[in-house]
């Protein structure tokens, strides 16, 4: 899970058809392969920024990396990801289930015609796992035995050793990655703790997938063509021309250039939006890519004047179990009867549903588990009810009354008052807040809202300097609880701790069998859910528009634009000639 | 006058270190710094702390300033932090589309306010000065970015005449002739340039309008219609090159709030500028690229200031410096 913190010879916006001479050649189809046509025109609103795997952070670096390298393994999602052979073609887990081998195509080469090897493979650990890197994915390699991470056999073949045999499905998330060119990279002139800066990674990535990066002007666009030196599968083999990321900021112009056809393909789009664009627009497509986004009130289980208090005297790794409780969110009733008067069924039809079609794109949340992973997800739980009565009645026995008439809650000459921070920019989010302020108000709680920005909002989390927040998560499609509910995790914002979670999770992350881990998963999310240290809102689906004219689109909760050597567009709706 | 622009440049020195101590003590008060951009569920705290210890972010304050200044007086910028580049190639790849944007949006303010200031002083009173006084208070008032998400929905969806963001034509620029390549290059300057051009253009008109009414009242110009002078001889001749004098101060002082408009504008147009480099820079705490982006803002003030300075000299031989 990740912390969310987005006709003439001159075509204008209109994207219209120009009948112009071809400038620069373009590659043609490769022998054999299909015929090349089209293109297609993703809108993004961030640049990509570091096009090496071990570097790589954002969405916008993922695209544009599995679509110019082949990963060892490729994903597929059906309830779980499942992985198939890509650039390996094949793997065996050893009969303890702690060590894998894995044997590697022989005909795939860089796009400077060097072969792809086992040296690549491991070289990628190895920059992963050296400090100076500062790699994001180090911590795929804690399970590995430090020797074997991976151990080269031969050119083609590797093994894998791991400390403990783990969820399959994550062992071989940890293994089915792109690799870097170990030829490139190993070199005294590479300075690996400037590898950011390296041309490979900075302005001139070296593919070896079915696409290469044919112009990259930053900020601004990343033509991306069929890779002429490409010598893996045919059925890899792009069949459109191009395909070009055109980086546009501004979410208004992004659906602007959607609806005038500069752009054939945009997601993250709001309900509204999704509604006209329905309406409006019969040659756009909507897809729903499935639950991947969650918001969710968190409450600070601890009392964050004391807590910086002995940051400030104590040393360095103060426990939250040092620190005083939170005087209102220490108390797990209390929390409880919070969750009891929010409404989130009002937020999902004020927010998340289309006041056109009544579409619903929004489910209540009850965990941080996904709904997507079926058999993972708890599915019986049962939430608490909306009920601002039960949650006056609630707070009361615990001494919490409107003891003056004054319409706020008090206890010991204390009102119930607290301010909830949120990250400003997010209009979806500020809603909620106005929502969630007038379900508390309604039972005698007065809460005030402070946007932040962005950046103030995450060190105020961070500094577990607050008392309630609002804010989002990104799920993970691989279930790995530890990084937000374990006691001291950095990410555990709320402080929570419970010794139950943390066996839970342990029981759940040792376990090699998903279906097995499921029931855990299960309890798990059950736990978490009776002592509220979020109040869970919503998942949110993620709207992606696309031009109806491309076929064999791959959109789904892996990304909005997969596989795309497999796009395609029928000979008469072809949009761009050259 | 060499004398003159030699004080003047050394007169931006004090300028230059006040905006960057400013910037810097703008960067520490924000919290975080540029490591945050390393901190994830799967970063293990030991790597954020080398980050911190390799970019010196761990020192305290008062030694990065040292250093930081020390940087900027030998013309070092230093390296960006998340893009691991030097901030002086970072720059050099965007300064020139800041600049384009900027030298199209002055050519827009300054032709349209001069023109509009011209009629409305010409026929003042008239239905035309009235409703022209009422359209540049429209625009005057109206926020750029307002304006520009305006321009996008009339210019590019309901009419699609004019691309709406980028530099280019990002499906066809490849297979234009170079022609067609700078003609495709200009059509995307249209939108932008005025969205950031217009709001000056409508302040220089009130301007432009005020100076022209004095000048027209001047003997002067009573005497060169009474010699017989046609009216667009005296008006073009005799009276617009006295009233450009405080067109010309303008000038000088539209350029700060030309390049603070390009941040918004280059957002909404997708226009690879400063103005989006310095964003990005200020949402991950970049601080080389911040010092170094607002280092070159202020150089090109001073430098704006001192051409409009030496125009000056040009358009009225009076005034000389000294």
């Amino acid at each position: 899970m990740l912390f969310l913190f987005g006709g003439s010879a001159l075509p204008g916006c209109s994207g219209e058809e120009a009948a112009v001479k071809p400038g620069n050649p373009v590659p043609a189809a490769q022998e054999g392969g299909p015929l090349q046509r089209d293109a297609l025109v993703i809108a993004t609103p961030v640049d990509a920024k570091d096009l090496l795997y071990v570097v790589s952070q954002t969405a916008s670096d993922s695209a544009i990396i599995e679509a110019t390298s082949m990963s060892a393994m490729d994903g597929d999602f059906d309830c779980k990801i499942t992985y198939q052979p890509e650039l390996a073609a094949s793997w065996q887990f050893s009969e303890d289930g702690k060590s894998i081998t894995v044997h590697l195509r022989d005909d795939v080469t860089w796009e400077d015609g060097q072969p792809v090897t086992a040296d690549d493979y491991k070289f990628t650990y190895d920059l992963v796992a050296d400090p100076a890197v500062a790699s994001p994915r180090l911590d795929m390699l804690s399970h590995m035995l430090p020797d074997a991470r991976p151990r080269v056999i031969d050119a083609h073949t590797v093994e894998f050793q791991f400390k403990e045999a783990y969820d399959r499905t994550t062992m071989l998330s940890h293994l089915g990655i792109p690799f870097v060119p170990k030829h490139v990279l190993d070199s005294p002139g590479v300075d690996r703790a400037s590898l950011r800066g390296h041309a490979i990674n900075a302005t001139a990535p070296l593919a070896n997938g079915p696409w290469r990066v044919a112009t990259w002007e930053k900020n601004a666009r990343i033509v991306l063509e069929p890779n002429p030196k490409f010598t893996g599968p045919k059925s890899m083999i792009p069949k459109l021309k191009r395909v070009i990321f055109k980086v546009i900021p501004e979410y208004a112009t992004r659906l602007l250039e959607l609806e005038n056809g500069s752009v054939d393909l945009m997601d993250q789009v709001l309900v509204a939006d999704a509604d006209k664009l329905a309406a409006e627009h019969p040659e756009i497509q909507l897809h729903r890519r499935g639950w991947r986004t969650l918001d969710s009130v968190l409450w600070n289980t601890i009392d964050p004047v004391d807590y910086k208090a002995k940051l400030d005297t104590a040393k360095p790794g103060v426990k939250p179990s040092d620190v005083k409780p939170n005087h209102l969110f220490g108390d797990r009733e209390v929390r409880r009867a919070l969750a009891s008067a929010v409404d989130v069924d009002k937020l999902i039809k004020d927010l998340l549903t289309s006041q056109v079609t009544g579409e619903v794109y929004g489910r209540p949340a009850i965990g941080t588990i996904t709904p997507a992973l079926c058999g993972a997800h708890n599915d019986n739980l049962q939430r608490l009810p909306f009920d601002p009565a039960s949650a006056r009645t609630q707070l009361a026995a615990l001494g919490w009354t409107d003891s003056n008439g004054d319409g706020w809650l008090d206890k010991g000459g204390e009102v119930m008052r607290f301010t909830m921070i949120t990250n400003a920019g997010n209009q979806r989010r500020a809603k909620a807040a106005v929502i969630i302020q007038s379900n508390l108000k309604d039972v005698g709680v007065d809460m005030q809202i402070e946007q932040l920005e962005s950046n103030t909002f995450f060190e105020r989390l961070r500094a577990r300097d607050y008392d309630a927040a609002l804010s989002g998560f990104a799920a993970g499609l691989l279930i790995d609880p530890g990084a937000f509910w374990a006691p001291n995790a950095e990410f555990n914002f709320t402080s929570y701790r419970n010794p139950k979670v943390d066996d839970l999770i342990a029981r759940g992350m040792s376990e090699p069998d998903y279906e097995k881990a499921k029931p855990i998963w299960q309890e798990l999310q059950q736990t978490i859910y009776d002592d509220q240290p979020f109040a869970f809102l919503y998942w949110m689906d993620d709207i992606v528009a696309v031009n109806s004219r491309f076929q064999n689109t791959a959109i789904d909760i892996l990304s909005p634009y997969r596989r795309l050597y497999q796009w395609s567009v029928p000979v008469d709706k072809v949009k761009y000639q050259q | 006058m060499i004398g003159y622009f030699i004080r003047k440049l050394l007169l931006a020195v004090p300028l230059l270190w006040g905006v960057l101590t400013l910037t810097f003590l703008l960067l520490e008060l924000a919290p975080g710094d540029a490591s945050d951009a390393f901190i994830n569920p799967d970063m293990s705290p030991d790597v954020v702390a080398s980050v911190r210890l390799k970019w010196g972010l761990d020192r305290p304050a008062h030694e990065r300033y040292f250093i930081d200044l020390k940087n900027m007086a030998s013309g070092d910028f230093g390296r960006s932090i998340t893009l691991e580049r030097p901030v002086a190639e970072v720059i050099a790849e965007t300064l020139p589309n800041t600049l384009q944007l900027a030298a199209v949006s002055l050519f827009v303010s300054q032709f349209f306010g001069l023109c509009v200031g011209i009629a409305q002083s010409i026929r003042q009173y008239s239905r035309l000065d009235s409703a022209l006084a009422i359209g540049t208070l429209f625009f005057y008032s109206m926020p750029a970015f307002w304006l520009a998400l305006m321009l996008q929905l009339v210019f590019c969806l309901y009419w699609n005449v004019l691309p709406s963001s980028g530099m280019v034509d990002a499906v066809m620029y490849d297979y234009m002739t170079p022609t067609q390549q700078l003609l495709d290059r200009c059509k995307h300057l249209v939108l932008p340039g005025v969205a950031m051009g217009l709001a000056g253009a409508a302040g220089d008109a009130r301007f432009m309008r005020s100076a022209m009414l004095e000048v027209i009242r001047q003997d002067y110009i009573r005497t060169a219609r009474a010699k017989g002078l046609p009216e667009w001889k005296v008006i073009g001749k005799h009276a617009l090159r006295n009233a450009l004098l405080p067109a010309i101060t303008l000038l000088g002082l539209n350029l700060p709030l030309l390049f603070s408009g390009s941040v918004l504008v280059e957002y909404i147009f997708g226009w690879p500028g400063m103005g989006r480099l310095i964003i990005n820079a200020i949402m991950t705490e970049d601080a080389p690229v911040i010092m170094g982006c607002f280092f070159v803002y202020t150089l090109l003030v001073v430098v704006g200031n001192l051409l409009s300075d030496l125009v000056y000299s040009v358009v009225d031989p009076r005034i000389r410096f000294s």
